[in-house]
């Protein structure tokens, strides 16, 4: 049986460029740039002022909420400053610039190890908590939170996320291949900490090879009830709710009636944070670096980094070689945000780093009706309604069209051969909904 | 270093790659898959195919070309869609159609059945069917020049050039033949018209039956003895009277077959119009005129499955005027009860009404109810329990 959705496309993807490159350690700089928001939930606030001494590892901003996730400093120096810098939001943050003095002195207590079995459900929480872990596929979503649900929610079934469905992207891929044990390991951890049963390892089958390199280091931990699947390669394979489809043939409620994976008893977690809890309750490690694919049409030598948080993109580029982008786009080509300078720093959520030479399409048309866009839309809206709706500011057929259903895929954009921007007209509506909303709560 | 510093990154919303489909591309494609029949048209009827396609053609782009100019938007008028809209209008007349017919029928299948909607997209029928409706309205004897085709026999030298062709208030000198949908009518003697019904309607089917299958040799210009399967061939291979671009059956398969791999065409459409139609019009009986003026009509459930298919528009229609993509349904279920709507009304136009043509109408009619059918037709929101 294929594992698949309806809708997306398949697409080349150019992961050939760098799959199989040997992974390379970025080098750290001399400054580096920690935003306090690098996840979805309230950002953090600093905890750390000008001139003190910081160590590698040690909290630089405190969580705020329960929605939130702590940062910390990726090297030991000297705080140079506590200001707005540039973000990947295409805004300014406010962030906490360290001066690396090279040595990389750890805080006390970072890396000590531990045996996951000896801690508690709680323990092993709070270690992740602490760790200021987040969704790592892009979606920054604070891991702890996912390992605590609700009561009344019982999770029978844990599924990680290696679809990387994303085009150009090979940075999950890297790292299923050369770290399947702690990528396991953590799957493992998130399975015990929610109760739940089954273990499923995800991914597409362009990646058969990662498949079997989890299948064998499934086999030699001895683990029950896991399993890996291997899913048809489409975009968006890796999208939560196609991914559960797909596998489990469970669909997510709708986001209007705030539907999450854990009301149909799933979880699901990407390798990378898999990895990233691992490292968090078996070595006392919070999130400090992480994997970056570096390519795009004007690198000359892509490959995927490990890098430092906080390391700005421009570091990355040099060391890649660049010339003449037109573009800097952080995440993938489908789903990733263009940032307007290369000194934007390296985040939590940053997969990917594309500089491109990009050609302009030309203008938008008025809709053929080709249907294209409705064919490809996974959630399955018609695209080419809501973008009408969006450009006559009719904000009550976007809405009775389920705008707010769309995962902001990009599919329909992709293929509609009139080049009209719907993704974007979509986010229009969306935002323009909910400041409509909120007056209307207000007042 | 300075020169990546030095340059101007661009802020584009994602996605930010693309398909390498525009509209141009879909048009030209569907252009090209027309382009044999046409060529099948040149030779079977003769250069005043290739005149009337010329015209159509022509007066479609330079209309489209004036009429951006006039409204002062981007002048688009060579992306493929007002040639396709062309070339369609000449395929559903007659290869022998005066001049100002072609041009006239063209200009307002551009200036008004497209862009008084708005331009390409926001159109609700098929521009190429209501410049067709449109002149039949005009110009009623060209129903009658549809009803009876020119039709190259062996005496008509096909690529023979005869401007008084295309005058059309004189007969076309091509020899005519009744086309091969058209309702031949039956005639009783005083005496046969005094039987008992049941013998009555015995007499009046057998002779309705007698002439259909005479009117099917004449139409493709087969001598009397020919058999009914030659007479089938030839409507597949396109060696018929009809319209322009309707009769090379086999061509416009092929066409749709290869917009099909492309993914330009919902397979859904020709595929639910064309085996409605023929499935209601095997059923239901047709209508027989008699010479008297009264009616009567064939038998139920032996309907001509092959004539209805081979003998008018149905392929044409199905397969690239129902397609169209602005004026058929977005979804899949909207887009099969489109065309099996279509396929009905051909049907009950074909087999009750006095047109042998029912194709056009039919998705003119369709067409009409597309944003209906597209409202209750949306797909089921993913998430959206079904209660
Ligand atoms: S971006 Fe939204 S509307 Fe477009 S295909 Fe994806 S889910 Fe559908
Ligand atoms: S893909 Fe573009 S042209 Fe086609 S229906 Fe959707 S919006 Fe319209």
């Amino acid at each position: 049986m294929v594992l698949t959705f309806k809708g997306g496309f398949h697409v080349h993807d150019g992961k050939e460029l760098t799959k199989d490159k040997e992974l390379r350690t970025a080098p750290v700089p001399e400054l580096l740039v920690v935003p306090l928001s690098q996840h979805i939930g309230a950002p953090c606030q600093a905890s750390v002022k000008k001139k003190d001494e910081v160590r590698m590892g040690q909290p630089v901003g405190e969580a705020r909420g329960f929605v939130s996730a702590p940062v910390h400093s990726p090297v030991s120096g000297i705080v140079k400053d506590v200001k707005a810098a540039p973000h990947s939001s295409g805004g300014r943050v406010l962030s906490v610039l360290i001066e690396n003095d090279g040595e990389d002195t750890l805080y006390p207590g970072v890396g000590e190890r531990a045996d996951p079995k000896d801690l508690s459900r709680e323990e092993i929480i709070d270690r992740v908590k602490n760790a200021g872990i987040v969704g790592l596929g892009g979606a920054t979503f604070p891991a702890h939170v996912k390992l605590s649900p609700p009561k009344d929610k019982p999770i029978d079934t844990i599924v990680i996320n290696g679809a990387e469905c994303e085009p150009l992207l090979t940075c999950d891929y890297r790292l299923m291949m050369d770290s399947p044990e702690s990528v396991i390991l953590g799957a493992d951890i998130v399975r015990r900490v929610t109760g739940a049963k089954r273990l499923i390892l995800a991914t597409e089958d362009n990646k058969r090879d990662a498949a079997a390199v989890l299948e064998k280091k499934v086999a030699e931990l001895g683990l029950a009830d896991t399993s890996v699947a291997v899913a048809k390669t489409k975009y968006p394979q890796g999208g939560e709710k196609q991914l559960i489809k797909a596998l489990l043939n469970r669909e997510v409620p709708t986001p209007r009636k705030r539907g999450l994976p854990m009301d149909v008893g799933v979880i699901v977690q990407n390798v990378g944070t898999c990895h990233a809890i691992y490292e968090a309750v078996a070595k006392n490690m919070p999130l400090i670096e992480r994997l970056v694919t570096v390519v795009g049409t004007a690198v000359e030598n892509p490959g995927n980094y490990t890098a430092r948080i906080g390391t700005p993109c421009s570091v990355l580029l040099e060391d890649a070689g660049w010339e003449r982008a037109t573009a800097l786009l952080m995440g993938g080509p489908m789903m990733g945000m263009a940032v307007y300078t290369p000194e934007v720093p390296v985040a939590k959520g940053t997969s990917g780093l594309l500089a491109e030479r990009i050609v302009s399409d030309g203008d938008p048309r008025d809709c053929i009706r080709c249907a294209s866009c409705v064919e490809v839309c996974p959630a399955r809206l018609t695209p080419l309604d809501l973008s009408v709706a969006s450009e006559s500011q009719n904000w009550e057929i976007a809405e009775e069209y389920h705008v707010d259903d769309c995962i902001e895929c990009g599919c329909c954009s992709y293929v509609c051969p009139s080049n009209r921007p719907i993704v974007q007209q979509i986010r229009h509506a969306k935002a323009a909904l909910r400041k409509i909303r909120s007056a209307g709560s207000a007042g | 270093m300075a020169l990546n510093t030095a340059i101007n990154l661009k802020i584009t919303s994602s996605p930010h790659i693309r398909t390498s489909e525009t509209v141009p591309r879909i048009m030209w494609t569907v252009n090209a898959v027309l382009a044999p029949v046409g060529l099948f048209a040149i030779y079977w009827f003769g250069w005043r195919a290739l005149l009337t396609m010329f015209l159509c053609v022509g007066t479609s782009v330079v209309t489209e070309f004036w009429i951006q100019r006039l409204r002062k938007i981007q002048i688009t008028c060579w992306d493929g869609s007002a040639v396709l809209t062309g070339l369609l209008f000449a395929y559903v007349m007659p290869a022998n159609q005066p001049w100002y017919v072609s041009v006239v029928g063209s200009a307002f299948a551009i200036g008004i059945a497209k862009h008084a909607f708005g331009g390409l997209g926001n159109n609700i029928w098929n521009p190429a069917l209501i410049a067709r409706a449109f002149v039949l309205a005009a110009w009623p004897a060209m129903t009658i020049l549809g009803a009876s085709w020119p039709l190259p026999g062996p005496d008509a030298t096909p690529g023979a050039f005869d401007l008084n062709d295309y005058r059309y208030a004189e007969a076309p000198a091509t020899v005519t033949a009744p086309s091969p949908l058209t309702d031949p009518e039956v005639e009783l003697t005083a005496e046969e018209a005094g039987l008992p019904d049941a013998e009555r309607l015995a007499i009046i089917r057998e002779r309705w039956q007698l002439k259909v299958d005479e009117g099917l040799r004449q139409s493709t210009g087969l001598p009397g003895d020919a058999s009914s399967g030659q007479a089938y061939l030839r409507l597949f291979l396109g060696a018929r009277n009809g319209c322009l671009g309707e009769t090379a059956g086999l061509l416009l398969i092929l066409g749709g077959a290869f917009l099909l791999i492309r993914g330009y065409l919902n397979w859904r459409v020709p595929v639910f119009f064309i085996v409605t139609a023929l499935v209601v019009a095997f059923i239901l009986p047709e209508k027989i005129r008699l010479s008297d003026g009264s009616t009567a009509w064939s038998a139920w459930f032996e309907g001509d499955m092959l004539r209805q298919l081979l003998g008018g528009g149905l392929l044409i229609g199905a397969i690239f005027m129902a397609t169209d993509m602005v004026t058929s349904p977005v979804s899949n279920k909207g887009a099969i009860i489109f065309a099996v709507g279509c396929g009905i009304l051909t049907a009950l136009i074909r087999l009750m009404g006095g047109y042998p043509e029912g194709v056009s109408y039919s998705i003119i009619l369709m067409n009409t109810a597309v944003p209906l059918i597209d409202r209750h037709t949306r797909p089921r929101t993913f998430g959206e329990v079904t209660a």
